[in-house]
């Protein structure tokens, strides 16, 4: 499945069980960034650097 | 080969009844909150989905170790506290995080899955389990749909701390797959994993917050 497919399956379809959205994917520029820095992030991981797991520590993240 | 895969099956195994107590904290805090029956239904159907999982792993991790394993420990998962947010914005957090973000990861992670299975029975399983990911995902999104503007603003707060530590978090767990992956077996290489986590990141769960009204 695309992902823009993926998005329209779970996204559009899940919100219009309530309020609904306007169903457009478009990112704006903070999303944009903050894609940036969380993939930057997981690459330094992927590439064995040490990254501060404080986030996890400090409470962000459910460990399954 | 076959014992590696059977322990990705078998980690898998415990992770999905770890979703299960998620997934009956949420839905009784979306009850505490007031949540519409359609965001109900969907969350208390996925602590089912997610036992069933794990005993569906449970047995992939069977055929591939080629002995009895255990089942998986049941246990009440700690839930992100998400210092500084009040006890009910927590809440909505709590769905925030587990379906917008994990449940969103999970499916674009289980269709590189789906890409990479041959066998019958664990691309049944894959498929399987996409859709009902899909469904858990639909949780948040339908909750972020429903909740009023201040709620979202206040949310908006904190997506981008919670979402760069899940894709840390997911990124140190695709480490436990091998590098090649073990294509035909539903693991995929780790770029590939890599890769449709990006994609995902991109393209589902931070276009999905924009397209709601929830304000990064």
């Amino acid at each position: 499945m695309h992902p823009s497919k993926l998005f329209h399956t779970i996204v559009v379809v899940g919100a219009a069980l309530t309020g609904g959205c306007d169903g457009g994917p478009a990112g704006d520029d903070a999303g944009g960034a903050l894609a940036d820095a969380a993939m930057d992030a997981a690459a330094a991981i992927d590439a064995g650097e040490p990254v501060d797991a404080g986030e996890e520590e400090d409470g962000m993240v459910l460990i399954l | 080969m076959h014992a590696e895969v059977g322990a990705i099956w078998r980690e898998r195994a415990q992770s999905e009844l770890n979703a299960a107590s998620g997934f009956a904290i949420v839905a009784t805090e979306l009850f505490e909150l007031g949540a519409p029956s359609a965001v109900l239904e969907l969350a208390t159907r996925a602590v089912h989905d997610e036992v069933r999982h794990a005993e569906l792993c449970r047995g992939l991790a069977e055929r591939y170790l080629g002995e009895p394993v255990a089942p998986p420990v049941a246990k009440r998962v700690s839930m992100p506290r998400h210092a500084g947010a009040d006890a009910e914005l927590v809440k909505h957090l709590h769905v925030v995080g587990l379906c917008c973000v994990n449940e969103t990861l999970a499916a674009g992670f289980l269709e590189a899955c789906l890409e990479a299975t041959d066998a019958p029975d664990v691309r049944e399983l894959a498929r399987q389990h996409l859709a009902d990911e899909v469904r858990h995902a639909r949780v948040g999104w339908a909750h972020l749909a429903w909740v009023d503007a201040a709620t979202r603003r206040a949310i908006g707060g904190f997506v981008p701390r919670m979402l760069t530590a899940n894709v840390a978090r997911w990124t140190r767990r695709l480490h436990i797959m091998p590098r090649a992956g073990f294509p035909g077996l539903g693991v995929p290489a780790r770029a590939r994993a890599l890769a449709s986590l990006e994609e995902t990141v991109r393209e589902v769960v931070l276009p999905g917050f924009a397209a709601v009204g929830v304000p990064l």
